[in-house]
């Protein structure tokens, strides 16, 4: 047992991990429908979407910052799918529209100084408007095979898009921790100055990070097309809060630096563990989300507490050290 | 005379930007906007909401912080408080209003000074969490009706052809003025958001004051809910609508600096009004509502540049 036990604190495995095992055995236990085939799948496919989005918003919190627009992203580029367009030009331009988002908010935040939180509130109201304008405020069906087979096809009798979340899930993994963009992605996260002194190029790196953050907000957005089969201009305005709770209870600080993708799946399926649940149980779509918004508000304070606690720790070393 | 001017170059440029939209307006369609109907229900009706919203935020903003809470507890309170201003029980209602705007604000203010919450994570927590209990409370069944009494608070008038929601809001003006610019708490709050460690270094309580400072914001935003919905005649949790919002763009092209310290509750009268005005401009040259929120997001884009260009002019000034 001591063995066992010695090998997981090894690996150094978030918190996290043994949150999302206890409450699924929690839920398992209480409710017997929960653990089945069926439900495990349904829980996988309804978290490929928030985990898509939490991924992109993973990158810009590991640098130090928030990328809130991340949801409206989601918005413009669902409508940018019509009936009467070519699917490859809306794709275009779907992708197109977030590189423009992803670069206005480096461009704002990197270059220009202006504070995070303020520019990706400002272009996250400003997508959430535009996506409205373009579609006309109305969701419409939307008829495309291709885009059905990402949403709602199956290969080997497993959603393609579990499949391909989890490729751009160990794509991203891989991008952060073999690349050159991710060793500089988290030294920024851990001190930019020190990052700046030893030649890193910030700004370039700031840029990078916004725009693969809303490039894969626009992929989340096209597979929320698909799997619901119409392009709704409000479709991402609550995934913002969400992707950014993921991330958080997923262990990666807010200060930066520290925490990766690995958490923020657990992160997303802890949440979407506790929607399932709930539901399961018969707890009113109201109460549900109070439920998340205390569960997120007190994992988040008991992140920053902890993180506060260890500065203090820290602290304390080097004094006894004098 | 000319020293008046340099000193509130800042100010000034913002009111000239009010009237060149109030002045546009007059050009493109005067029947439609110049008429005392027109201007009595924006400057009377609808300002008086944003304004009271944006004084919150514009405090939140001086301490470098924010309050995306604000909206959702106008919902809540109003939510908590319906029943009672329905059955006539003005006291008690008002007491359960303010109570809710109160520990709202209470535990925006404990989460980011004594926790140390990032203040956006910590409103916006509460926003979510305000909003849900909201909708949990409403259960559908809205509350309508209210008994005449209760709707005299917003609507009648205490002075002649002023309705008292302006009136109200006039009194807030002027007890918030005198909070902030002419008492040591008002001192400390702009002194907190300038440099925390050396207002704590100088012996101010910053954390204390800061929780304040979200406290009265809580307390505004349960104000504005009780106004809201005896103007309204409903309470309803979809109210919160482009309050949010609103404010924080009012407070930006008003002239509080998102980086802290700067700005004051007269910045929050003239921003409101912009934003007010762009609104209603929109309105008046029928342009699809759609586009409202999208506008109203480059507002803060733009004043953001406008803060940069104007700081590096009066910095070349004093050089």
């Amino acid at each position: 047992m001591s063995k066992v036990t010695g090998w997981l604190k090894k690996q150094n495995i978030p918190g996290i991990v043994y949150g999302s095992v206890l409450i699924f055995l929690f839920f398992s236990i209480i409710e017997k429908k929960f653990f089945t085939p069926y439900n495990v799948m349904l829980i996988a496919r309804n978290s490929c979407i928030l985990l898509t989005v939490s991924i992109g918003m993973t990158m810009a919190v590991l640098i130090g910052q928030v990328d809130l627009s991340v949801g409206s992203v989601m918005s413009v580029s669902a409508v940018m799918v019509k009936n009467g367009v070519p699917l490859a030009a809306a794709l275009m331009a779907a992708f197109g529209a977030a590189a423009l988002f992803g670069l206005v908010n480096g461009i704002l935040i990197a270059v220009l100084k202006v504070d995070y939180w303020i520019t990706t509130f400002a272009t996250m109201s400003i997508g959430a408007g535009l996506a409205l304008v373009i579609s006309d405020g109305s969701t419409v069906p939307i008829s495309s095979k291709f885009l059905d087979f990402l949403g709602n096809g199956k290969v080997c009798g497993v959603y393609f898009l579990i499949v391909l979340t989890i490729v751009l899930t160990v794509l991203i993994l891989f991008l952060l921790k073999r690349s050159k963009l991710g060793y500089d992605v988290y030294s920024i996260g851990g001190s930019e100055n020190v990052a700046r002194l030893s030649g890193l190029d910030v700004n370039r790196t700031r840029m990078m990070v916004y725009l693969i953050s809303s490039l894969i907000a626009a992929l989340a957005g096209i597979l929320i097309t698909g799997m619901t089969n119409s392009a709704s201009p409000i479709v991402g305005s609550e995934y913002s809060f969400n992707a950014l709770a993921a991330v958080v209870i997923g262990g990666t600080s807010l200060n930066g630096g520290k925490g990766g993708v690995a958490g923020t799946v657990f992160g997303t399926v802890l949440l979407r563990i506790i929607a399932s649940g709930l539901a399961m149980l018969g707890v009113p779509a109201t109460w549900q989300k109070v439920i998340q918004g205390l569960i997120i508000v007190v994992i988040i304070v008991a992140d920053v507490s902890s993180e506060k606690k260890k500065d203090v720790n820290g602290l304390r070393r080097i004094y006894a050290n004098d | 005379m000319i020293d008046y001017f340099k000193k509130n170059v800042d100010f000034l440029s913002r009111i000239t930007i009010l009237l060149i939209i109030v002045a546009g307006m007059s050009v493109i369609n005067p029947p439609a906007f110049l008429n005392w109907n027109n201007l009595s229900t924006v400057m009377f009706q609808q300002a008086p909401f944003t304004i009271l919203m944006s004084f919150g935020m514009t405090m939140a903003i001086i301490t470098k912080g924010i309050d995306k809470s604000m909206a959702s507890i106008v919902v809540l309170a109003s939510m908590l408080s319906g029943s009672y201003f329905k059955n006539g029980n003005l006291a008690m209602g008002f007491l359960i209003a303010l109570a809710v705007g109160a520990a709202a604000g209470l535990l925006n203010g404990t989460l980011i000074t004594r926790v140390g919450v990032a203040p956006f994570i910590a409103t916006y927590g509460t926003d979510f969490i305000a909003l849900g209990l909201a909708y949990v409370v409403c259960a559908g069944r809205y509350i309508y009706d209210f008994p005449a009494n209760f709707r005299v608070i917003t609507n009648g008038c205490f002075i002649p052809s002023v309705p008292n929601i302006a009136l109200v809001t006039m009194i807030i003006f002027i007890l918030l003025w005198f909070l902030t610019r002419k008492t040591i708490f008002g001192r400390s709050m702009y002194l907190a958001g300038f440099n925390v460690d050396a207002t704590i270094l100088s012996g101010i309580d910053a954390k204390k004051v800061v929780t304040v400072v979200y406290t009265i914001n809580g307390l505004l935003a349960a104000l504005v809910g009780v106004l809201y919905m005896a103007r309204l005649n409903a309470a309803d949790p979809n109210i919160s609508g482009n309050l949010c919002l609103d404010s924080i763009a009012a407070s930006l092209i008003g002239g509080t600096s998102f980086g802290g310290g700067k700005g004051s509750v007269s910045n929050a009268v003239i921003g409101a009004l912009i934003i007010v005005f762009i609104r209603n401009g929109m309105n008046i040259m029928n342009i699809s509502t759609n586009w409202q929120q999208a506008v109203v997001g480059f507002v803060i884009i733009f004043s953001v540049f406008y803060e940069m260009a104007i700081g590096r002019l009066t910095k070349k000034r004093m050089g």
